[in-house]
């Protein structure tokens, strides 16, 4: 998106209109991006073991990294060795090292951090990020939602004060869909006609014994709208046997399958998508490594590897990496000891995102952490 | 509460009866409209004065599903349809009235109210993100009890009691909120005297007359003791930056003692209150300068809550925000007021006046216009509404004659954890049992599946999963999400599907002409007989299936549905755990297990039309 001279007024005289701006905003600059993958590690994924490798520790004792670091298509630059995949990619990365805050003793807590960049006042309620993009820039078309979430429904995710019109679609997982768009399993399309047509039959009659309901006119176009939705294109969407088996192999698990269908989504036009990494059996913990979780965290990090590099790849190719914000995020990271069980514990004094697309100026890291 | 209270309480509450006595009350007008009450009067003049036409009566069974979910918060049952209708006509209404003004219905309705207004929000797994206790049970005792309203008020100031357990106390709490008595302080004022104090959380209020040394010196009162302002409770001013809308007179760190700041409302504390029993003292003043006879706003406050939760729009709108506000009819307001407090601060007395006047029962207006017009607070009707989520979800289930059958709200069955950690809030039976799931973990194997088809029809028609601020209307407009998950959600289909313990299975099963059938289906779902046009319809529809529908000798399907206890938070990141909750997801879209003692085409074609009835938009919408 190009700035025009209007835009930039636009944009000075509403910061200008802020009570809490204190500077003047004109400079601000604008990304080109008008959609957004949000990628969460539940957990408090460890930075030291994906995007910010240090000298190894020994997984007991000696404070450091669980794994080797390997070099990326930027000079001088490290990530973890089961990053192998990515790495090559990182000229299209910018990785953010220096997020801290002071929330490290509760998941909830933080994520709720993160997702809403405030602490809880008790006279307001704070939106996700995913409602303030919905509420900034609106959804394409009716029948497709801004918002969309793969993962479960929770307040970190909620509008907030921007009103329910701001809330997501969501799935738990990619086989079922999202919740309230796909008909029950025992309703065929045959039967879904009997159903809408006995519906229609009785929404005619309640219109006809309450003539000039100004309300129940809206309230019968707003039932009608839900059942186009149901049955609109968006739908298709999601069925991702549509794509060619060799792109959704290249994605890997239910992680990767995520990630493909936050392309179509994207795709389709909706403006923000969550995709939840959360497949905690790969090692007993998710990215919450206390103790024995450490044992097998590279399993976690090889999966995500081949994920956020397919997704990469496929969005460039797609010609959808310019106008998409790729970012890879957690609600902490951990501390470079060990914890007894040589694991890790939770550090939110440093810890790293990965953002790419948009047309970032990307390559050269942000921030620094010692 | 010993008897020496409840007979102090009632001494107090003779004493400002005399005090009344000795000013002058409202006179109701003259007028030609239809009156029930004097209520129709005042209302009524303003009519009359406008030259405006009020609406029609109601029907009387369009009355009885309003004024039923109105009082207990569901649709009336064909028994209770029954037995309205027996009544002689000139009387009917008047002793439903107060047949359901007596139900246990009423506390669960007004539960359900209250929590928003209060910002009750207990979180079911270590609680961090403002949570209070649960103190929806004592909230659910004292509507139960129909506790005078100012004991109500006096004993959720004290917050005395436990935190954990359901006591008042609950409502002290705000995790991770470094100034939890200015986030009550704000809740409390706006509850009960409509002092908006939000903006003056973090600076001088810009639109408000209040200064953030208002809102803190009454958090300080809460507090019993002075407060520190916190270095996040402000606006951070950059030197040489734009000069800010705000004023921030009040510096972090900055020490503040209780002090009431709303001497405008009332300059002395109600010295005739009963004595308490330990609670802070300063906490106590507060509950003296609302409750006390002095301050005329707390009734009025109150007055104008009941009538808008009946009437759909407030004789003062916004409700919880008075500083600029014009009532539409003042006088109303003051007669309303009276009443209540003459009554003993009886809510139901209050009620009773609103629900039988004319202008209550009369058919809704249905404007789209903005809820302040002029037109829509002349009352010409009640503003035309749709059933709050809580109504909607427990007469879903009152209509299919099922039971909730959610989990516990409990992430810890194995109940080795502390209750300041894991609360167990229990299996729910009706909507306001429902808390938030907690699951910002994101954890498959923290998903309670059925409780989440709740959740998820409750959220989309306007419930907050989180109440971290007080809310007294609700965000619930009509939206395709609402539409789209009750026709293809969890919840809607099991409504829906006539398992063994639906009652519309137990009806269809019974020796009766498919009219009959019809008859009760449309009053269980839409308290009224079908049209002839719609028995004509549904007949054409189902009478080839209906003499073959009865299967001989088929057993009956109990649902057996049971939440797998073996995970619980100490397992629930294995493997395991997460494989089982996964497998109770997937097998309850299937919905419920269909009955097999009727034959599957008969049972899809009334299953079919079960599914149009509670997806159209008469079910949802308040007559």
């Amino acid at each position: 998106m190009n700035l025009t001279r209007r835009d930039l007024l636009k944009t000075a005289a509403a910061a200008a209109a802020s009570p809490l701006a204190a500077s003047t905003a004109a400079a601000f600059p604008k990304g080109s991006a008008d959609a957004c993958i949000f990628l969460w590690l539940g957990g408090g994924a460890a930075h030291i073991d994906t995007f910010d490798p240090k000298r190894c520790g020994d997984g007991k004792k000696m404070p450091g990294s669980y794994y080797g670091a390997i070099s990326t298509a930027i000079r001088g630059e490290q990530v973890c060795e089961h990053l192998k995949r990515t790495a090559p990619l990182l000229d299209r990365c910018v990785i953010v090292r220096s997020l801290t805050h002071k929330i490290s003793g509760e998941h909830a807590a933080a994520a709720n951090l993160v997702h809403t960049g405030r602490l809880p006042s008790g006279t307001i309620q704070y939106p996700s990020i995913g409602s303030v993009v919905s509420h900034q820039l609106r959804t394409k078309s009716d029948e497709v939602p801004a918002y969309v979430v793969m993962g479960y429904p929770n307040i970190t995710r909620d509008p907030g004060f921007l009103g329910a019109r701001h809330g997501y679609v969501y799935l738990t997982q990619v086989e079922t869909g999202p919740n309230g768009f796909m008909r029950p399993p025992d309703v065929g399309a045959a039967r879904q006609d009997r159903r809408e047509t006995l519906l229609g039959r009785m929404q005619d009659t309640f219109l006809k014994r309450n003539p000039g309901d100004d309300v129940v006119k809206s309230q019968a176009a707003v039932s009608r709208l839900g059942f186009r939705m149901a049955g609109s294109r968006f739908v298709n969407v999601f069925d991702l046997r549509k794509e060619p088996k060799s792109l959704r192999e290249s994605y890997g698990g239910e992680f990767g399958q995520r990630c493909l269908l936050a392309r179509r989504l994207i795709q389709a036009g909706v403006r923000f998508v969550e995709v939840s990494f959360n497949l905690n059996f790969l090692n007993g913990t998710g990215w919450d490594t206390h103790n024995e979780g450490q044992l097998k965290q590279h399993l976690l990090i090889q999966d995500l590897d081949q994920a956020l590099a397919a997704l990469l790849v496929d969005l460039e190719r797609s010609r959808l990496l310019d106008r998409t914000l790729v970012v890879l995020t957690t609600e902490f990271g951990r501390p470079p000891e060990f914890d007894g069980g040589g694991g890790r514990g939770h550090q939110s004094v440093a810890f790293s995102s990965l953002l790419a697309g948009a047309g970032l100026r990307t390559g050269p890291r942000r921030g620094r952490n010692r | 509460m010993s008897q020496e209270a409840v007979a102090a309480w009632r001494e107090r509450h003779q004493k400002v009866r005399e005090l009344l006595r000795n000013t002058p009350a409202p006179v109701p007008p003259q007028t030609h409209m239809p009156v029930y009450n004097d209520v129709d009067r005042f209302i009524g003049a303003r009519l009359e004065a406008e030259q405006a036409r009020p609406t029609a009566l109601t029907s009387d069974l369009e009355f009885l599903r309003r004024v039923t979910l109105d009082t207990t918060g569901v649709i009336p049952t064909p028994a209770q349809i029954r037995v309205f209708l027996a009544d002689p006509p000139a009387v009917r209404r008047k002793k439903a009235i107060d047949r359901l003004l007596a139900s246990p219905g009423w506390a669960d309705h007004w539960v359900a109210y209250w929590q928003d207004v209060l910002a009750e929000n207990p979180g079911i797994l270590k609680p961090d993100l403002n949570n209070t206790g649960p103190f929806r049970w004592w909230l659910y005792q004292s509507f139960a009890d129909n506790l005078p309203f100012d004991r109500l008020v006096t004993e959720l100031i004290e917050m005395e009691g436990s935190i954990h357990q359901g006591g008042p106390a609950a409502f002290s709490q705000a995790t991770l909120t470094d100034a939890p008595m200015a986030a009550k302080a704000d809740i409390v004022a706006r509850a009960f005297l409509g002092q908006k104090l939000q903006c003056a959380r973090c600076h001088d209020a810009p639109f408000h007359p209040f200064k953030q040394r208002d809102l803190f010196s009454l958090a300080a009162m809460l507090n019993g003791r002075e407060v520190k302002l916190p270095a996040t409770s402000t606006v951070a001013m950059v030197e040489g930056g734009r000069k800010p809308m705000v004023t921030v007179a009040l510096k972090p760190g900055e020490v503040i003692t209780p002090r009431w700041p709303f001497a405008n409302l009332a300059a002395h504390a109600d010295t005739g209150l009963p004595p308490a029993s330990g609670a802070l003292p300063t906490r106590r003043e507060v509950a003296a300068y609302i409750v006390g006879p002095e301050n005329e706003r707390f009734p009025r406050v109150i007055a104008n809550r009941v009538w808008k939760r009946y009437l759909g729009v407030g004789l003062v709108e916004p409700a919880d925000d008075w500083s600029h506000a014009r009532p539409s009819h003042p006088e109303l307001l003051e007669y309303l007021a009276r009443a209540f407090v003459t009554s003993g601060y009886d809510l139901k007395h209050l009620a009773r006046l609103v629900l039988s006047s004319h202008v209550y029962q009369r058919r809704p207006v249905g404007f789209t216009a903005e809820q302040n017009s002029a037109a829509v607070r002349l009352f010409t009707g009640p503003v035309r509404r749709n059933m709050t989520a809580e109504q909607l979800v427990d007469s879903l289930h009152l209509a299919a004659g099922k039971n909730f059958d959610s989990e516990e709200m409990n992430l810890n069955p194995a109940g080795d954890r502390p209750a300041r950690q894991f609360l167990n809030m229990g299996r729910p039976k009706r909507s306001w049992q429902m808390t938030a799931l907690s699951n910002e973990r994101d954890r498959p194997a923290l998903a309670l599946p059925i409780a989440q088809s709740i959740v998820d029809v409750l959220s989309a028609y306007g419930w907050r999963q989180s109440r971290q601020d007080p809310a007294t209307t609700r965000d619930d407009a009509a939206s395709p999400m609402q539409t789209l998950i009750l026709a293809n959600g969890v919840l809607g289909t099991r409504m829906a599907r006539l398992s063994d313990d639906s009652a519309f299975t137990r009806l269809a099963l019974e020796d009766i002409p498919l009219q009959r059938l019809l008859e009760e289906t449309f009053l269980r779902v839409l308290s009224r007989p079908p049209g002839v046009e719609e028995t004509r319809m549904l007949t054409g529809l189902l009478q080839p299936y209906y003499p073959g529908r009865r299967v001989k000798g088929a057993k009956i399907v109990t649902t057996g549905r049971k939440t797998d206890t073996r995970v619980s938070w100490s397992n629930h990141l294995s493997a395991e755990a997460t494989l089982i909750r996964l497998e109770e997801e997937k097998r309850l879209r299937m919905g419920d297990e269909p009955t097999k003692r009727l034959a599957p085409e008969f049972r899809e074609h009334f299953e079919d039309v079960l599914w149009a009835m509670i997806n159209s938009p008469e079910f949802v919408m308040v007559p």
